[in-house]
């Protein structure tokens, strides 16, 4: 009957789902991206904490290229953040030939000669002739004072970074000192200062069951212990420069002696810091199985089929829901283990910076939605919202994850689960509400102009609807912002301080506010309300995105080049859509 | 549901507009309109600035600027342009307006039924709220305290914004000592034998008199903030002081314009040219050039008796001193960012005889005597700590307006969500 079928389809979407992920996890397995996965799984300290090369590697190559990995132009080939780490490590003249720079300014382009040119990524050596000039005016730059900064100053500002990172980790290894060789004073000290720069500990104690304070920076180490180094230990322990001359042996393909010496050394500093090391391990698997990556073209696909059921009859139309609310449900069961992952690896909250509260607005947005679809709606449009909410989401938190460390550790002044798990959390569902208002909304307006049986009834029902999603908002947005007030005002005195990020906050309250007083004075009826409702996406997006990209003050987390211009951009067109609900719709079916 | 009453007073019909929840309405636009342009405004304003001219005022503006241009062909830049100004009405007037409809909205619209608890415990906690900010505006204190591991101190600055205060000190007879900051504290707090005029009170034209010495103080010049050289080095842009005694003879000085952005980049030194006059014969004793970036006051000696002149912060005296046993400083391997930093440290009190010891590190601070003492940073040499006081009577007021609002929104909203739940029998459509 029914329900048998209904239960079949089921398993079939999961099931489907399942081969979906397995497949692409072989596969990639497959690519030579996996004879690495030796090397990739070998831990570090990096930035305070510790992570395997293999987030480290992609997390520099997305924030020098914007890529996740090279292209390059004589072979057509793919150069992996593996296997350009590597070269950078260990054969940096090669390296300094990849194109891992990307520079699309024209007067930038124009201090290395490139102005010409229609490419858009560089290689170091390319950009060698205007390095001096590049630093000058970097200098320049930094000096000047915020109001006077242009974009060329900016785009300088960072390229110059970018350069000195790379410096720094094609020098951070002396991979060329040959056996029995020692090292200068000068030498020493540029590698102490590239791992200082790079904030770079590679060195594990040589104990076991140390603490992460025991790791050493490589220049001091040597410093101390000259002799340690060459050729791969007497005493038979495997280290960097064991890895070293394994690949420039191999020219530069990890071959068996390479990914050998690479399980060896990390069977090595397995003993030394266990605990660490089991994390690292984690992190590994997590980032191969990317559970976020793979889910976003099957939220889109869920959002599609929901599309495409409500064109068919109404009999085909119930399948292919419940094909997509079981995928939906699904994703859902995979977001949350997502997350659930990212609080074990980090031991923090699950909201810590911008990248994790992009996947934890989708996940409360995607749960309220769900919710609402099964227990109030059941026509697929709550399905319909949590499919758009989560392409859009995870979209995003792809494009901030080319920011760096997805999971840096928190500086001592916002280093306070508590307040990360009650402030930050509930200022975050009152986005989420504020966004799931927003679509329901929007969906409403759609409703009324393209469907042709937009019941009055079903109007007062979607209508009531959105007004309950609005109090919520407004609950949460309330509480949290409250609460950011109570930790200012437990760690500094200062309950409130009108910095950007409050201000935001203070918005969004103040704007469902006005909704919930407009609504009650009679300023505005249904359209009106849904106009407004639409609106405060615009104000939420402000709040999330716009004060964090003004660069001020503490939660201010760092410039993006064209950010503010894409958010302007979505902002002005939800406006446009907002506005335009207000027209006066025909409505042919009155019951 | 407006509350019908059979004759409406004059006072009634005048204030009922006052009352009306459109108004509610435009003042929270407002509100949000100024919020947003006080905060882009923040780019290049710095924070203190904002609120004063936003938020502490009746009435403010904002500029519309064009983005400065390079040109990389004669490597100059065209400064960014005012195209338009903007004026808008300020926290003042917003919140005052808010605070009137506040009161009256519900007295004009519900009655006191306890079904409408909800809606006076949220206009009564925002109320509040509007009012905490008004008072901490008004009677907030706030200070920074330097203190190096091994010293003591009994005193707060005022730096950030900058407020100084000119310190008039008479020194007892036989006091020869050349550290004359380490006198003991009174029971209020400022030490004996100091007169200190604050900068809003010696920036007028009438001399401000000490009556325990009986001489005055004017201030003749006043630079928000300066740069001090040395006078011999003879650098051009450089000024001679027109003082007749003290440091200011040996040094030389360029006014700056004030650092509102408050980053201590640079950092801002007021700079005073102040005279000394007998109040009684009018006679002037000297011409002073002090500023906040020379720590040793100037000495002189009128009458047989010593005094020490000094520009110096605005302090903020503590009834007992703290002492700094330790400075602490975690950092996350491999890392500059800070993890944890704590100072360890002995409260003394007035009395010179208890003393206690303990801890004041992020997220901890130390609460005695209304004043709230905050681990706030360190010293650059990393030996020494900055806490940041606060003293605020004020501070209970949003806890008590959060826990007012919250149980407002809950009660309120459990009645629209019991009725929304419920089957829909009667189109009960209008909202609480």
């Amino acid at each position: 009957m029914k329900s048998s079928r209904h239960r079949i389809i089921q398993l079939a979407t999961v099931a489907i789902v399942g081969l979906y992920f397995a497949l692409t996890i072989w596969q990639n397995q497959r690519q030579a991206e996996s004879s690495w996965d030796q090397f990739a799984a070998i831990p570090i300290v990096s930035g305070g904490r510790i992570q395997p090369v293999d987030s480290y590697a992609r997390n520099q190559l997305m924030s020098l290229s914007g890529k996740s990995s090279i292209k390059l132009k004589e072979t057509g080939e793919k150069l992996g953040p593996r296997a350009w780490f590597a070269e950078v490590l260990f054969l940096p003249e090669l390296a300094s030939t990849r194109p891992c720079f990307r520079v699309e300014n024209e007067e930038v382009k124009a201090l290395f000669g490139e102005q010409a040119s229609a490419e858009k990524n560089f290689s170091y050596q390319q950009i060698q002739p205007g390095m001096e000039k590049i630093a000058q005016l970097a200098e320049r730059a930094e000096a000047k004072e915020k109001p006077q900064l242009t974009v060329f100053d900016q785009q300088i500002s960072q390229l110059h970074k970018k350069l000195k990172t790379f410096r720094e980790l094609s020098q951070c290894l002396p991979a060329h000192i040959a056996a029995g060789e020692v090292l200068t004073e000068q030498e020493l000290i540029t590698i102490v200062t590239a791992n200082q720069g790079l904030k770079l500990l590679l060195v594990p104690p040589a104990d076991e069951k140390q603490p992460l304070t025991k790791w050493q920076n490589l220049g001091t180490y040597l410093a101390k212990n000259p002799a340690v180094a060459w050729p791969a230990g007497n005493d038979g322990q495997t280290n960097w420069f064991t890895l070293a001359h394994a690949y420039q042996a191999a020219n530069g393909q990890p071959d068996e002696n390479f990914q050998q010496c690479c399980a060896s050394y990390l069977e090595q500093v397995r003993t030394s810091t266990p605990d660490g090391l089991h994390k690292a391990d984690h992190e590994f698997t997590f980032y191969q199985l990317a559970p976020f990556q793979r889910s976003l073209p099957l939220y889109l696909l869920a959002g599609l089929i929901i599309l495409a059921s409500w064109s068919f009859s109404s009999q085909r139309t119930a399948s292919w829901l419940t094909v997509a609310m079981t995928l939906l449900t699904t994703l859902w069961v995979i977001h949350t283990c997502g997350l659930a992952m990212r609080v074990y690896l980090s031991g923090r909250p699950p909201v810590t910076n911008l990248y994790s509260s992009a996947v934890f607005i989708g996940w409360a947005a995607i749960s309220f939605a769900l919710l609402i679809e099964s227990k109030l709606l059941k026509n697929g449009i709550g399905g319909f919202i949590a499919s758009v909410i989560g392409t859009a989401t995870l979209i995003i938190a792809y494009q901030l994850s080319f920011d760096g460390d997805t999971m840096e550790v928190k500086q001592a002044v916002l280093d306070s689960n508590f307040w990360l798990a009650t402030h930050v959390i509930i200022i975050t569902l009152g986005y989420s509400a504020n966004y799931l208002l927003g679509l329901l909304a929007i969906t409403h307006t759609l409703r009324s102009w393209l469907s042709g049986s937009f019941t009055n009834k079903q109007v007062k029902q979607s209508y009531q609807l959105i007004y309950g999603v609005t109090c919520f908002a407004l609950l949460f947005s309330f509480i949290g912002t409250i609460l950011g007030g109570i930790w200012a005002d437990q760690s500094w005195g200062r309950f409130w301080g009108w910095d950007p990020k409050e201000n935001g906050a203070l918005m969004i309250v103040l704007w469902n506010t006005i909704m919930l007083h407009a609504r009650l004075s009679g300023l505005c009826r249904v359209r009106g309300f849904i106009a407004m409702g639409i609106f405060s996406m615009v104000i939420t997006s402000w709040s999330w995105f716009g004060t964090n990209l003004l660069g001020i003050g503490l939660h201010s987390y760092g410039f993006r080049e064209g950010a503010m211009q894409k958010l302007a951009i979505v902002c002005a067109a939800l406006t446009l859509i907002a506005i335009a609900s207000l027209a006066k719709k025909h409505r042919t079916k009155e019951s | 549901m407006r509350h019908m009453t059979q004759t409406k007073s004059p006072l009634w019909r005048a204030l009922a507009p006052l009352a009306s929840i459109r108004l509610t309405v435009g003042l929270l636009v407002a509100a949000m309109v100024l919020v947003y342009f006080a905060t882009i405004a923040q780019a290049d304003q710095g924070i203190w600035e904002i609120q004063r001219r936003f938020f502490r005022s009746f009435w403010c503006y904002y500029d519309f600027k064009s983005t400065p241009v390079y040109h990389s062909a004669d490597d100059t830049t065209e400064p960014a342009k005012v195209l338009f100004r903007l004026f808008l009405p300020g926290g003042y007037l917003i919140g005052g307006l808010l605070l009137i409809n506040l009161l009256l909205a519900p007295i004009f619209h519900y009655q006191l039924k306890w079904k409408k608890l909800g809606i006076w415990a949220i206009h009564i906690g925002v109320l509040l709220l509007l009012v905490s900010e008004l008072f901490t505006g008004i009677f907030s204190q706030e200070g920074k305290m330097n203190i190096p591991e091994g010293g003591q101190s009994n005193y707060a600055e005022k730096v950030t914004p900058m407020h100084t205060e000119i310190c008039l000190k008479q020194l007892p007879a036989n006091d020869t000592s050349v550290n004359s900051m380490s006198s003991a504290a009174s029971a209020t707090g400022r030490p004996n034998g100091e007169f200190a005029v604050l900068q809003n009170d010696f920036l007028v034209d009438e001399p401000v008199v000490d009556p325990s010495s009986q001489l005055s103080i004017k201030v003749l010049t006043f630079f928000p903030n300066a740069l001090i050289i040395p006078r011999h080095t003879e650098e051009t842009g450089y000024y001679h002081p027109p003082c007749n005694r003290g440091s200011g003879l040996h040094i030389a000085f360029q006014p700056q314009p004030y650092n509102h952005l408050e980053n201590n980049n640079p950092p801002n030194h007021p700079a005073a040219l102040i005279e000394v006059r007998d109040s009684r014969s009018n006679e002037s004793i000297g011409k002073f050039f002090c500023t906040t970036s020379i720590h040793a006051p100037d000495r002189f000696e009128y009458n047989g008796h010593n005094y020490e002149i000094s520009l110096r912060p605005e302090r903020i005296h503590l009834p007992f001193a703290v002492q700094l046993d330790d400075f602490t400083f975690t950092r996350y391997p491999g890392t500059q960012t800070p993890k944890d930093y704590r100072s360890e440290v002995t409260l003394i009190e007035p009395d010179g005889a208890s003393s206690r010891q303990l801890s004041i590190w992020m997220n901890h601070p130390l609460r005695k005597d209304g004043f709230t003492l905050f681990q706030h940073s360190f010293g650059s040499q990393e030996d020494s700590t900055v806490l940041n006081v606060v003293k605020n009577p004020s501070w209970p007021l949003p806890y008590i307006a959060f826990a007012l609002v919250t149980f407002g929104l809950i009660f309120q909203f459990s009645f629209s969500l019991t009725r929304f739940l419920k089957p829909a029998s009667s189109p009960a459509n209008k909202a609480s």
